[in-house]
C-alpha cells in the first residue's frame, strides 16, 4: 500500500520535474519566464500523439518530441527572446504572444478534441492486491534518466561550464570570449527540449489538449519558484515536495482547495524567499 | 478664439484622440443598433478595467497578470446583489437554500451591495500590497504572484457551486434600476459612459499629480525616488488599491450590463486580454487604454463572426507585431512621433 | 558637535570586510573629500551612511540621532541627507524642470503628493535652483536629452532642491571634461557652509580645487586625514597611490598623478 502510493505519487513528481526542469534551466541561467514554455509542453505532446500513431515507439517518440520542441524553441529565441533581453514586460508580452500562436496553430492542425495514447507499457504490477501501473515507474524513470543527463550536460560538459557561467556572471564571462549568444540560444531550445519531453511523457498518462499548456506553465513555475531557480536538485525536491503535499492535502479537503492552498503558500513563500526553499547561496 | 487654438496646438496628439473618441461614443447610439449599442456599453465597462490596469502597468510598471480578479470580485458581488434583489437565486436554490446566507447578508440592500463591489476589491488589494509591498519582490514575482492569485481566484469561483454558481457563473442579471423597471439599453449605455468619464477625469487627475509623476518614477528607478525621500511603498500601495477599485468599478458596470459573470471573467485569460489590450492601445497615457480596448473587442465582435476559429490566432499575431514593431502601441508611436517634432523645434530654438 | 560621527562603522559582506573600522567627524557646512583607490570603500561608506546598506558593527549618528539602519526614505526626506549617485541618476523621460520639481523638499509624502500644485512659490524655488547649475534655460527638455555633464548637473540641482542638511556626492564629475569640472568645482564649494558637502572623488585636481580636510580611505579603513597638502606629502598615503598606480615610472610621483579610472 504504502510502495504503491510512494510510486504513483513519485510518477506525479516526475511529471512535475520534467515539465519544470526547461522552466529551471531557462529562468535559471537567463532569468527568462517564458509565458510559452507550457505550450512548448504541448508542442511536445503533439509530436508524441502524431509519431505515436504512426506507429513509431514511444522512446523514439519521446527523442523526436525533444527534437521538435528544441527546434521550436530555437526558432522562438532568435526571433524573438533575443531582442527583448533584459526587457521584462516586452519578454513577458511577446512570449504570451507565442504562447496563443502555439496554441490556436495547434487548435487549427489538430482539433480541439483531446488525444491520447496507451501507455507504452501497458498493465501494472500487481504486489498484494495494490496496482502500480508499469507506466508510472516509466515515467518516473524517464523522469530521473533526463534529470540526470542534463546535471551531466551542466556539470560535467565544457559547455555546461559556459552555461553556469553566464548565469553567475555574464559580464565577465563574455570577456573571456565566450559567445554568449550563441550560448543562450542553445540553453533555450535545450529548456524547450525538455518541455517538449515533458509533453511526451504527459500524453499517455494524461491527455493532450491544444491549450493545456496554461495549467501546465503555472505548475512549472511555481515548482521553479519552490525549488530554487538555479538548482536541478531543488527542482526535484520541489517537485516531490510540491505533489506530495498537494495529494496528502487532498485527502484531507477537496482537490480544488488543496489547489488553492498550495497556490496561497506559493504566493508567502514568494515573498519571504524568493529565491526559493532550496537555493544555494552566494549568488 | 486664438487662446483656444494655441491651447489645443500644445496639448499633446492623445488628448486631441480623446475628445474625438468621447464624441464618438457620445453619438454612437444614435446611428447604431440597439445590439450593438449594447455591446458597446459592455466594451465600455471594459475600457475602466483597461484605465484601472494602466494605472498600475502602465504607470507605476508593475505588471499584475492577475487584475482580472479585482474585475471579477466587482462583477460577483454586483451580481449577486442584483440577483438577491429577487429571493434565493436558481443556482442557490437547487441546493436546498432557502434564504440568503448570513455573510452575504450586506448584498442584500442593493446600495450597500454595489458599493462593496467596489470597496472589496480594494481591500483585497490593500491587504495583498501590504503583503508584497513591505518586501523587495521585483518585477517577475510580482508577476508571478499575480498569477498564482489569478489561478486560485478562477479556481475558487470555478468550484463553488453553491454560493457563486460554479462554473457557470451567475447568470440573467438585470440592469440599473432607479426605483422601478430596468433602465432601458440606451440610458444604460449612457450611464455607463458618464462612468467611463469620470473614471477617466479621475485617472486624468490622478496621473498629473505629484503623485502621478513619483509612479512614473517608481517604474523607472524605484531607489532614486526612495533617496528623494519617497515612501515609495506607500505610493504603490496606494495605486493598487485605488486601481483594484477601479477594476471593481468596472466589474459591476460590466456584470449589469451583460447580464451574467463566470469564473473566466476572473482568471488569468481575462487578465492577460487586458494586458493585451493596453500593451496594443499603448500604456502609460490613458489614451491606448481606451483605444486598445475599443479596437480590440470590436475587431473580435466583428471578425469572430466571420473568421471564428481564427480569432485567437489573429490576436496572437497582432499582439506579436506589436510587441516586436510598435512596442509603445498605437498611442504611445503617437505620442512620440510628436514628441520628436517638438524636440527638433525645441533644439533648434536653443 | 559635528553634524555627522561615525563610530567603529564596519559591514562584512560574506566575508568580504568593505569598511573595516572606520573613525569620521564632519562639522557643519565643512566641505569633506574621501579619496582613496578604487574598492577602497568610499562607494559603500555612503551606503552606509544613507541607509543603503546596513552595517554589521558601529554606529552613525546625525544632528545627534543614531541613524544607524533607518530607512532609506527616512534618513532622506526626515533627517535631511541628500545623496547623488554615481552615473546620472536622474529620470530620463521627464523635463529637467520636472525632475528638480520631483525632487522639491517638503512634498513628498502621500497626501501632499496628491495635492501638491505648483504655484508661483515653487516655481520660483525650481527655477532658482536650475539657474544655479546653469540649467535654467534647458528646463523644458527632457533630461535624457541632456549632455552627460549636464545630466549631473541635474542631479546635483535635485540635490539642491531637495535642501539636505548633509550632501554626499559619489564621484559627481565622471565623465566631466576639465572645464565642466571646474565649474561643478565652484558649483560645490558655493553650496558648502550652508550645506554640509562630503564628496568622494577620484579626479585630483578637482579634490585640490575644492578640499579644505580630506579623509583618504584605504580597504576599509581610514588611511590618512588631514588638509590636502599634508596627505599628499603623508608617506603611507604616497606608498598607497604608488602601489596602486599603473606606471612604474611614478616612483617619485607623489599623489598628484594619480586620477583612477
Amino acid at each position: 500500500m504504502l510502495i504503491s502510493q510512494i510510486i504513483n505519487g513519485l510518477s506525479s513528481a516526475g511529471l512535475l520535474l520534467l515539465a519544470a526542469l526547461g522552466a529551471v534551466i531557462i529562468f535559471g541561467n537567463m532569468g527568462i519566464i517564458n509565458l510559452a514554455h507550457g505550450d512548448l509542453i504541448m508542442t511536445g505532446a503533439y509530436t508524441t500523439v502524431f509519431f505515436s500513431e504512426q506507429g513509431i515507439p514511444f522512446g523514439v517518440c519521446v527523442v523526436l518530441s525533444f527534437i521538435t520542441a528544441a527546434v521550436v524553441g530555437l526558432l522562438i529565441e532568435i526571433t524573438v527572446i533575443r531582442r527583448f533581453y533584459g526587457q521584462l514586460n516586452n519578454t513577458l508580452l511577446a512570449s504570451y504572444a507565442v504562447s496563443i500562436i502555439l496554441g490556436q496553430s495547434a487548435k487549427l492542425i489538430f482539433g480541439p478534441a483531446t488525444r491520447t495514447i496507451p501507455p507504452a507499457i501497458a498493465g501494472s504490477l500487481v504486489i498484494g492486491g495494490v496496482y502500480i501501473p508499469y507506466y508510472n515507474i516509466l515515467i518516473v524513470a524517464i523522469a530521473l534518466l533526463t534529470a540526470f543527463l542534463t546535471w551531466a550536460l551542466l556539470y560535467r560538459t565544457t559547455l555546461g561550464l559556459k552555461i553556469r557561467a553566464i548565469s553567475q556572471n555574464r559580464r565577465m564571462t563574455e570577456c573571456l570570449r565566450v559567445d554568449t549568444a550563441k550560448i543562450d540560444t542553445f540553453t533555450f531550445a535545450l529548456g524547450s527540449g525538455l518541455a517538449g519531453v515533458a509533453g511526451a511523457v504527459i500524453v499517455p498518462a494524461r491527455v493532450a489538449t491544444p491549450l493545456m499548456g496554461a495549467s501546465y506553465l503555472l505548475d512549472s513555475f511555481i515548482t521553479v519558484v519552490v525549488g530554487g531557480f538555479d538548482s536541478l536538485l531543488g527542482a526535484g525536491a520541489s517537485a516531490a515536495l510540491i505533489s506530495e503535499f498537494t495529494s496528502v492535502l487532498g485527502g484531507f479537503v477537496s482537490e480544488v482547495a488543496a489547489k488553492i492552498i498550495l497556490l496561497l503558500l506559493v504566493i508567502v513563500l514568494i515573498r519571504f524567499r524568493p529565491r526559493g526553499l532550496f537555493a544555494k547561496e552566494g549568488r | 478664439m486664438t487662446g483656444l487654438l494655441a491651447a489645443a496646438r500644445r496639448m499633446r496628439v492623445n488628448r486631441h484622440i480623446d475628445i474625438c473618441l468621447l464624441v464618438f461614443l457620445a453619438v454612437f447610439p444614435m446611428f447604431a443598433s440597439k445590439f450593438r449599442v449594447d455591446v458597446m456599453a459592455g466594451f465600455m465597462a471594459y475600457v475602466i478595467f483597461a484605465l484601472s490596469l494602466d494605472l498600475l502597468w502602465g504607470y507605476t510598471g508593475l505588471m499584475s497578470f492577475g487584475h482580472a480578479v479585482m474585475f471579477g470580485m466587482g462583477a460577483y458581488v454586483g451580481g449577486l446583489t442584483n440577483a438577491f434583489q429577487k429571493g434565493v437565486p436558481d443556482f442557490m436554490a437547487k441546493y436546498g437554500v432557502t434564504e440568503i446566507p448570513s455573510f452575504f447578508a450586506p448584498l442584500a440592500a442593493p446600495a450597500l451591495g454595489n458599493a462593496l463591489a467596489v470597496l472589496l476589491p480594494g481591500l483585497l488589494a490593500l491587504a495583498v500590497g501590504i503583503f508584497i509591498f513591505s518586501s523587495r519582490v521585483s518585477g517577475v514575482f510580482f508577476c508571478l504572484i499575480t498569477m498564482a492569485l489569478a489561478s486560485a481566484f478562477a479556481t475558487f469561483t470555478n468550484s463553488t457551486q453553491q454560493y457563486l454558481g460554479g462554473s457557470n457563473g451567475i447568470n440573467r442579471i438585470t440592469r440599473f434600476a432607479f426605483g422601478g423597471a430596468p433602465v432601458s439599453v440606451t440610458q444604460n449605455y449612457y450611464i455607463i459612459l458618464i462612468a467611463l468619464a469620470a473614471s477617466y477625469i479621475f485617472c486624468l487627475w490622478l496621473v498629473n499629480t505629484r503623485f502621478g509623476k513619483a509612479l512614473t518614477s517608481i517604474a523607472g528607478n524605484e531607489d532614486r525616488l526612495r533617496f528623494l525621500g519617497y515612501k515609495t511603498r506607500d505610493f504603490k500601495l496606494l495605486v493598487f488599491v485605488l486601481s483594484g477599485m477601479l477594476a471593481g468599478f468596472a466589474g459591476l458596470l460590466s456584470v449589469r450590463t451583460t447580464g451574467f459573470v463566470s469564473p473566466t471573467s476572473c482568471g488569468l485569460e481575462m487578465s492577460t486580454m487586458a494586458v493585451v489590450w493596453v500593451a496594443v492601445g499603448g500604456r502609460g497615457n490613458l489614451t491606448g487604454a481606451v483605444a486598445g480596448t475599443l479596437l480590440i473587442n470590436w475587431a473580435e465582435s466583428i471578425l469572430s463572426e466571420r473568421i471564428a476559429s481564427q480569432w485567437q490566432l489573429t490576436i496572437g499575431v497582432i499582439l506579436l507585431l506589436f510587441v516586436l514593431f510598435m512596442r509603445d502601441g498605437l498611442i504611445g508611436a503617437a505620442l512620440g512621433a510628436q514628441d520628436r517634432r517638438r524636440q527638433k523645434k525645441l533644439r533648434e530654438a536653443l | 558637535m559635528a553634524i555627522l560621527e561615525i563610530r567603529g562603522l564596519a559591514v562584512d559582506f560574506k566575508g568580504f570586510r568593505a569598511i573595516d573600522g572606520v573613525d569620521m567627524d564632519v562639522e557643519r557646512g565643512e566641505l569633506r573629500v574621501i579619496i582613496g583607490p578604487n574598492g577602497a570603500g568610499k562607494s559603500t561608506l555612503m551606503d552606509l551612511i544613507t541607509a543603503k546598506t546596513r552595517p554589521t558593527a558601529g554606529s552613525v549618528t546625525f544632528d545627534g540621532a543614531d541613524i544607524t539602519g533607518l530607512d532609506i526614505s527616512d534618513i532622506s526626506a526626515r533627517r535631511g541627507i541628500g545623496r547623488k549617485f554615481q552615473g546620472p541618476n536622474i529620470f530620463g523621460a521627464m523635463t529637467a524642470l520636472e525632475n528638480v520639481e520631483l525632487a522639491l523638499n517638503g512634498h513628498n509624502t502621500l497626501i501632499k503628493a496628491l495635492f501638491y500644485r505648483r504655484t508661483r512659490q515653487t516655481l520660483e524655488q525650481i527655477d532658482a535652483a536650475l539657474a544655479r547649475v546653469g540649467l535654467y534655460e534647458k528646463r523644458g527638455l527632457p533630461a535624457g536629452a541632456l549632455s552627460h555633464g549636464e545630466k549631473q548637473w541635474l542631479e546635483i540641482c535635485m540635490l539642491l532642491a531637495q535642501n539636505p542638511k548633509l550632501m554626499i556626492l559619489d564621484e559627481p564629475t565622471t565623465g566631466m571634461t576639465a572645464e565642466e569640472t571646474y565649474k561643478t568645482g565652484e558649483l560645490i564649494m558655493g553650496m558648502s557652509g550652508e550645506h554640509t558637502i562630503i564628496v568622494a572623488e577620484h579626479d585630483m585636481d578637482f579634490v585640490r580645487q575644492v578640499a579644505s580636510t580630506v579623509t583618504v580611505l584605504h580597504q576599509g579603513r581610514v588611511l590618512a586625514e588631514g588638509g590636502i597638502a599634508d596627505v599628499e606629502r603623508d608617506p603611507r598615503v604616497v606608498a598607497v597611490y604608488l602601489k596602486d598606480s599603473d606606471s612604474a615610472e611614478d616612483g617619485q610621483e607623489s599623489v598628484k598623478g594619480a586620477s583612477g579610472a
